[in-house]
């Protein structure tokens, strides 16, 4: 298919992988991306302030006090990123504002700003991950139809990462839908199959965890889990006592994905436990 | 003010709002699925580091506003890819850093340096700050065609989706950016600091 040259293509595999982010990156970015859709909400709110009427919604705004919203909810508890109670630690103080339960959207609805999408209803149990002390210790919640709570500054509770519940807050991915659906998309199919050979691994059976990985890695050509399956595979060779495959394969994963965030386990991975 | 931050034809979509727990966790399984391709893209780009992880933020604020504009009109991954190069476009015009950028990437592999044997490191250092350099030669349209095609590896149609172009189009700009990758680097290796120097 390519027409180029074979020394542009030699400088091209050399260099493919230069531009990949790491765990950290993802990390950081995804932290990034949860606060500015907190303050994106926050600042929507406030401009929708005065529909309270027409919207039932809350009323953000008290004069010459800046108020925040309090979301905890599965929009901004989004996990972006690998599941990690790492990165609860530096939202403590993010612009939050709280949805549990379905009827909001009708709130949403009611105001003509769909923008509150960014806070979204959180499933049913995601009102769990709201601490009790935040419920009707304000005023104005209680003027909210079972949607937010409402919170000045100085009442928000200073909420340290000991006190977060880390399955609350990242919570594992949903299982992605079956990948015979034809309607779904191919990463979340890759995402279900990634997570079969993950759970054959986890279970003791590693031949299976190694057949899996290599039958998506045909499937899944040009998908975005090859490392992830690269390491699956890895880890299983190890299980199955075939160090030398395994070291072989370590190699070239390192090789292929030096910044990795599963570097240092797939350095390790037939060491001794 | 408020309608930037939703879809802008929101009635266009499907004739109706979608269901908006199904939009929150879609977001949540996009970045994670997408992240990576994004990043390195808007890098392949020439985003500066400086600017990347805004960069990479925004095309998801992008992805999140307008998921129901998306309506599975194209797949998933050319229309986030189309993102990708808009918000490129828009942060190299606003930013333009380039040797800083490409310093970095020398760095970046440099960094990297126990994994890889001295001499095998500098030839692949060479090419990272070769690659990047001849980028930086392309106009913005056929680097985005040939960044897609070559380094992400998406099927031409893919690229053309991604880049609102004809297939012939998309084509066109494909060979281009081939022929002028292969010039760039036909000259650059008769200069000796491609070749690996002891």
């Amino acid at each position: 298919m390519s027409n180029l040259s074979s020394e542009a293509r030699r400088v091209i595999a050399l260099a493919r992988h230069a531009d990949d982010p790491n765990f950290a990156d993802q990390q950081r970015v995804g932290q990034g991306l949860m606060r500015r859709l907190g303050a994106g909400a926050t600042a929507m709110l406030v401009s929708v302030g005065t529909a309270k009427a027409a919207a039932g919604a809350v009323v953000a705004t008290t004069l010459g006090k800046s108020v925040l919203f309090v979301a905890v909810s599965a929009a901004v508890a989004l996990s972006l990123g690998q599941p990690s109670s790492r990165a609860a630690g530096t939202s403590s103080n993010a612009v939050r504002v709280a949805y549990n339960s379905a009827p909001a959207a009708n709130v949403v609805n009611q105001a003509k700003t769909s923008a509150i999408q960014v806070i979204a209803p959180a499933e049913p149990n995601a009102s769990k991950s709201v601490p009790d002390s935040r419920k009707g210790s304000s005023s104005p919640a209680s003027e909210v139809p079972q949607s937010m709570v409402v919170k000045e500054v100085g009442e928000l509770p200073t909420v340290t990462p000991s006190r977060r519940s880390a399955t609350a807050q990242f919570e594992p991915l949903p299982e992605a839908p079956a990948a015979s659906d034809p309607n779904i998309d191919p990463l979340q199919a890759e995402t279900a199959a990634l997570r079969e050979a993950q759970r054959a691994l986890r279970a003791g059976d590693a031949a299976s965890a190694i057949s899996l990985t290599k039958k998506q890695d045909t499937v899944f050509q040009a998908g975005s889990l090859g490392q992830e399956r690269a390491a699956v595979r890895i880890f299983a060779l190890c299980a199955i006592g075939n160090v030398v495959q395994a070291r072989s394969d370590a190699t070239d994963f390192i090789r292929r994905w030096p910044r990795s965030p599963m570097l240092s386990r797939v350095r390790s991975a037939c060491d001794a436990p | 003010m408020d309608m930037a931050l939703v879809s802008a034809e929101p009635s266009a979509s499907s004739g109706g709002r979608t269901d908006l727990p199904t939009e929150i966790a879609n977001l949540r399984e996009i970045y994670v699925g997408y992240f990576h391709g994004v990043w390195r893209n808007l890098r392949r780009l020439g985003v500066p580091d400086a600017v990347l992880d805004d960069a990479v933020q925004d095309v998801f604020l992008v992805v999140h506003r307008r998921y129901a504009e998306f309506a599975r009109r194209s797949s998933l991954k050319t229309w986030i890819f189309g993102i990708v190069l808009h918000v490129a476009k828009d942060y190299r015009r606003a930013t333009r850093r380039h040797a800083a950028r490409t310093e970095r990437y020398a760095q970046a592999v440099e960094n990297n340096s126990d994994i890889h044997g001295p001499a095998e490191e500098a030839e692949r250092r060479e090419a990272v700050r070769l690659l990047h350099a001849i980028l930086e030669k392309l106009r913005y349209e056929e680097r985005a065609v040939f960044v897609l095609v070559e380094l992400e590896e998406l099927s031409v149609r893919e690229a053309a989706t991604a880049c609102s172009l004809s297939l012939a189009t998309c084509q066109r700009r494909l060979r281009s950016a081939r022929l002028l990758f292969d010039a760039a680097l036909k000259r650059h290796n008769v200069q000796p600091q491609w070749r690996r120097s002891p």
